[in-house]
């Protein structure tokens, strides 16, 4: 009896923890990033009391960090940087430039993904952006579409947390891009592209969670 | 007879001699005093006006705001650069483009003219800090040189001269870009930064080439951080003070005391003892630091 106890405990302590062990699925936005050649990454932050003193006029300034990717190989770990873009009272304020965009080539299909990130210790899931942050999110992405429009390369989709979805369409609309058909619609294609057709540089912007969210943003 | 006489003479003579010893001993101890007092009273006031100088400079860049400002001038003309190498590609090479490439330029240049402006406003307001700072340790200080003694009186130290300036051979703490190898090209050749550290020269406005030539840039001296580590205000010699045109944001204070000196022992002498003392603010901290605080 006790052979057998000591053969079965063991093999079901195993097969328990077996079962607690989460495998890892991959999230709607991992999968996302297999779709394109080239995955840029916009990372927001604030730095909250950049200049503190009496009447500043640029108390907080928020920081988008910019680097890419490539996205079929989702290379995420080996991220290039780009550069540094920072904003105050949603004025562009400053560049860093780490390294040119020459990884991004001809023909080669791009998603910008923007994200938040807080550097408050006590960060919770529900921290998101101010309105100052989405308005840099969006000009940033802004930017980054025209630098690799200008390398020939197609922006297919501006990817956003789906709580700051109405934020950075916000930020896009104050910046001339105003919303031109209803989002969900297959085949937005890319900005340049959608330029050809229409004349016009439009953005299609989705949720990086909720696969209904999209919007089409045309520049006016 | 004659003996007792000459005994008497001599008796004289050393009375003479010890009033006359004892007149010296005392006009030596009262110069002695005299000068000793002087020089507690000029050490006074120099710790005075060291006191006062590095309450000034501890003002100028409170919260490393002269670090913040001088690095996002650098960025800002970075990102006007930038801007505008995208606007004159997309002008010739996307028309489509065009248009928002206009607009994303316009806004930096507005952008670069509104910092310029809150630099300007710095200044002002670090210029008005250093100087109540210096204004407030000054009038908390300045009776302590004040003394009356029987052989010597001083009086109140009067500050004749309180100047804010930059330290002599210290740079800016913002080097040259790394990702714009043509404008960092541009800047080396036309002699913007030091060679060896890279490090943009002193109080200078950099100023950019072709039709952005109308914005300013102006970059202020002030101590780079050394191994992520920023220098602490410090006293520094008065001959490494360089006074500056009120342009550029100030990283150094110099501070003149004069205090009154006066005898009215014999006949009545009045003079004055004049200190002078310099104190460096402190220096730029590393921004990638300040950025994850």
């Amino acid at each position: 009896m006790n052979k057998v106890k000591r053969i079965v405990a063991p093999l079901l302590v195993a097969l328990t923890s077996l079962s607690t062990v989460q495998t890892p699925v991959p999230t709607f936005a991992a999968t996302q990033d297999f779709e394109y050649d080239w995955i840029v990454d916009i990372k927001t932050t604030e730095l909250k009391d950049y200049f503190k003193y009496k009447g500043a006029a640029f108390r907080d300034i928020s920081k988008a960090r910019v680097s890419y990717y490539a996205g079929r190989a989702s290379e995420k770990d080996k991220a290039t940087p780009y550069q540094d873009l920072y904003y105050g009272g949603r004025k562009p304020l400053g560049l860093e430039r780490y390294s040119p965009l020459d990884k991004i080539e001809y023909g080669d299909n791009v998603a910008i993904r923007i994200h938040h990130e807080s550097l408050r210790k006590s960060a919770s899931a529900s921290d998101s952006m101010s309105d100052a942050e989405a308005w840099a999110a969006a000009n940033a992405a802004m930017r980054v579409m025209l630098d690799a429009n200008l390398r020939k390369a197609s922006v297919l989709v501006v990817i956003v947390p789906a709580r700051s979805f109405r934020l950075i369409q916000d930020g896009f609309g104050q910046q001339r891009f105003l919303p031109v058909a209803d989002g969900g619609a297959d085949g937005a294609g890319s900005t340049q592209a959608a330029g050809a057709e229409t004349g016009a540089v439009q953005i299609r912007m989705v949720s990086d969670s909720d696969a209904l969210m999209s919007q089409i943003l045309s520049y006016q | 007879m004659i003996p007792s006489i000459e005994k008497n003479r001599s008796r004289g003579n050393i009375l003479i001699l010890t009033s006359l010893l004892a007149w010296l001993i005392v006009i030596g101890l009262v110069v002695g005093m005299s000068f000793a007092s002087l020089f507690a009273i000029q050490l006074a006031a120099q710790s005075m006006a060291n006191e006062i100088a590095m309450a000034a400079a501890q003002a100028l860049n409170d919260s490393d705001r002269e670090g913040h400002m001088n690095n996002l001038i650098s960025r800002n003309r970075q990102l006007v650069f930038a801007a505008r190498e995208t606007h004159d590609l997309a002008a010739n090479e996307c028309p489509s483009l065009r248009l928002l490439a206009e607009q994303l330029l316009e806004e930096t240049r507005d952008g670069a003219r509104d910092l310029e402006r809150e630099r300007r406003n710095l200044l002002e307001v670090a210029q008005k800090e250093a100087t109540i700072n210096g204004q407030q340790s000054f009038e908390r200080l300045k009776s302590h040189t004040n003394l009356n003694l029987p052989w010597l009186q001083t009086g109140v130290a009067r500050m004749t001269n309180f100047s804010l300036g930059f330290v002599d051979g210290v740079e800016t703490n913002v080097a040259t870009p790394t990702g714009l190898p043509v404008l960092t090209k541009f800047d080396r050749d036309r002699g913007y930064a030091r060679k060896k550290s890279n490090l943009y020269r002193a109080n200078l406005n950099a100023r950019l080439p072709g039709a952005d030539a109308d914005l300013d840039f102006n970059l202020a001296s002030l101590a780079a951080p050394v191994k992520a580590f920023a220098s602490q205000s410090h006293l520094m010699s008065t001959g490494d003070f360089k006074g500056q045109a009120i342009s550029h944001l100030p990283s150094a204070v110099k501070v003149q005391l004069v205090v009154s000196v006066a005898t009215k022992i014999g006949a009545q002498t009045k003079n004055a003892v004049s200190v002078t003392a310099c104190a460096a603010g402190s220096g730029a901290m590393d921004d990638r630091i300040t950025q994850a605080l």
